[in-house]
């Protein structure tokens, strides 16, 4: 383990050491590593995420940041040994999205957007949208707060033209 | 090492504390944090969602449905989306093997006391429909729009069609029709229609090569793909047609020695931007399926064997004359889906099956129809096909 460590600190002051590969994997972190963009601890200061995200960002760029090591020391690894790899990452991401609130969804996309994290964006836009592709118009609205602004009439014809999909 | 177990463990009591708070919370989402979310994240999880789904999404508001109309978004949808089944006949059916998801739509009013659809080709989730009295049609079934194309000769069933697009344009849809037989290959009529200019344009080329019967095209990228044979020759290759310089290419020949008479051959569209081909050698029962590395205009492309499949409980794909002939496509994950018409036991009924195959073993398999011998109809088991937003051009 010869890699820098930094240091990274949530909008709530709390502080998180982390590799610096690890932390690159945000372009955003790695904009600051570069300009030495630090506070008076010498840390890298978040101020749109809070601690409990930034802990679950940090999670997931440590368990890529492994799986990248991993690819560079096997690179002649086998098409079954990459297959069985991806699935390891494919079954730690479900478990990582497992479990977490709809609500705990939406901070780490917004934490993954401006941290500009592609894959983590990537991740959770697709958990988001397996979790509600199944509910009603009217769930939708009421889990997000939307207001409708069709008239009953609007609606009636919206519902008519995709009546398959309501069915 | 300390720093690390310290670290992990600041980690973990993070998450849990997150995760019991998270118990708690009921699903509606705080209506302040809503408000504050950037619309164009949004964006980025609704073109993750399917299709259906969106479709109902409509409705939820103003903001939504404009976004689920727009353009950009409908093709940056399309780029997500997963090739699914689809079946025609008295009804519409699309079915999605991999999650074994099946939806049942009623065939449009407009191909309702039609004569039937003969053959159909998929480009981006619209169907180029030839009926069965020459009639074409441009259909997407998700949306319900059908649209007819005027043709000022009627176009014979023996006619060959495609759908693609100019690449500088991408929603520039354009169809082409051409005669092509051994026989009529001297001067074989090529016409090209343009849906955004509601207008046909006629030439005539002379064609040293011919589409081989069962086969048919695939659309990739705008252009389109046959299986053709050179005429009185034997060689076997992948014909293109480029619809931006509206001119027919040859492209590749076959990685493998193709008996036409006996041996099942398709082709379809791998990663959205190379073909692949299933062979069924008819004497072995094997199954294998080759996918090109590249495919670019004008350059020489390769091919590689993506599968073999040599269990004993492969379905025996056919394409004699009262059995439709099979259609397959790779999934993300690399698992193989067939569908195809195969004769029951009393040589009377054929059921249409659809296999889905991974690690070279049949993982799964359904019955979806089941009819009488000689009554395939449409003479296809089914199409690859994108359920998209893409409207039909009006």
């Amino acid at each position: 383990m010869s890699s820098n460590m930094i240091m990274l600190k949530s909008s709530d002051g709390a502080s998180f050491e982390i590799e610096e590969a690890a932390a690159r994997k945000s372009k955003i972190i790695a904009n600051m590593i570069e300009v030495e963009c630090v506070d008076e601890d010498k840390a890298i200061p978040l101020q749109n995420v809070t601690g409990n995200i930034l802990a679950l960002v940090i999670e997931y760029c440590n368990k890529h940041i492994v799986d990248d090591d991993d690819d560079v020391a096997t690179e002649e690894a086998s098409e079954e040994e990459e297959e069985a790899k991806k699935k390891k990452v494919d079954d730690w991401e479900a478990e990582f999205m497992n479990s977490m609130s709809l609500e705990t969804m939406f901070e780490l996309l917004l934490a993954a957007n401006y941290l500009n994290i592609k894959s983590l964006i990537d991740l959770v836009c697709q958990t988001i949208a397996n979790n509600i592709k199944d509910k009603t118009p009217e769930e939708v609205r009421k889990i997000f707060s939307i207001e409708n602004d069709f008239t009953p009439e609007e609606e009636e014809e919206i519902r008519k033209e995709n009546a398959w999909a309501f069915g | 090492m300390a720093w690390f177990q310290h670290f992990k463990l600041q980690i973990h009591a993070y998450i849990y504390s997150q995760k019991i708070q998270s118990s708690y919370l009921s699903m509606a989402m705080d209506s302040k944090a809503c408000s504050l979310f950037p619309f164009e994240l949004w964006e980025e999880i609704l073109c993750r969602v399917p299709t259906k789904s969106l479709l109902r999404f409509k409705l939820t508001c103003k903001r939504w449905r404009t976004l689920l109309q727009d353009k950009r978004f409908i093709y940056k949808h399309l780029t997500f989306l997963q090739e699914q089944i689809i079946r025609t006949n008295h009804m519409v059916k699309i079915i999605n093997p991999v999650i074994q998801d099946y939806s049942s739509l009623s065939l449009p009013f407009e191909f309702q006391f039609k004569p039937e659809i003969h053959n159909m080709v998929h480009c981006d989730g619209l169907l180029l429909c030839i009926l069965e009295s020459g009639s074409i049609a441009v259909w997407n079934p998700c949306l319900n729009h059908v649209r007819w194309v005027k043709s000022m000769v009627s176009s014979p069933v023996c006619c060959f069609y495609g759908i693609g697009y100019n690449s500088l344009c991408r929603d520039g849809y354009k169809i082409l029709r051409f005669m092509n037989s051994v026989f009529t290959n001297n001067n074989a009529k090529i016409d090209i229609y343009e849906l955004n200019s509601n207008s046909w344009k006629t030439f005539t080329l002379s064609l040293d090569w011919h589409v081989v019967s069962h086969c048919r095209g695939v659309s990739l990228k705008g252009n389109m793909y046959w299986i053709a044979k050179r005429n009185r020759k034997s060689d076997i290759f992948i014909q293109s047609f480029n619809f931006s310089t509206e001119t027919f290419e040859p492209l590749c020949s076959f990685p493998f020695e193709y008996v036409v008479a006996s041996d099942v051959v398709t082709l379809s569209t791998f990663r959205r931007d190379n073909l692949s081909l299933l062979h069924q050698c008819k004497e072995t029962a094997k199954i294998e399926i080759w996918v090109t590395n590249k495919v670019k205009n004008g350059e020489i492309i390769s091919w590689s064997k993506f599968f073999n499949v040599t269990r004993p409980d492969l379905p025996i794909l056919c394409a004699d004359g009262t059995i439709a002939s099979p259609v397959h496509f790779i999934d993300k994950k690399n698992r193989i889906v067939v569908c195809c018409e195969e004769v029951l036991e009393d040589e009377n009924n054929v059921c249409v099956n659809i296999y889905l195959i991974e690690d070279g073993e049949v993982r799964r398999q359904y019955e979806i129809e089941r009819h009488q011998r000689g009554f395939s109809w449409p003479f296809i088991s089914g199409y690859a096909y994108l359920p998209s937003l893409v409207p039909v051009p009006t």
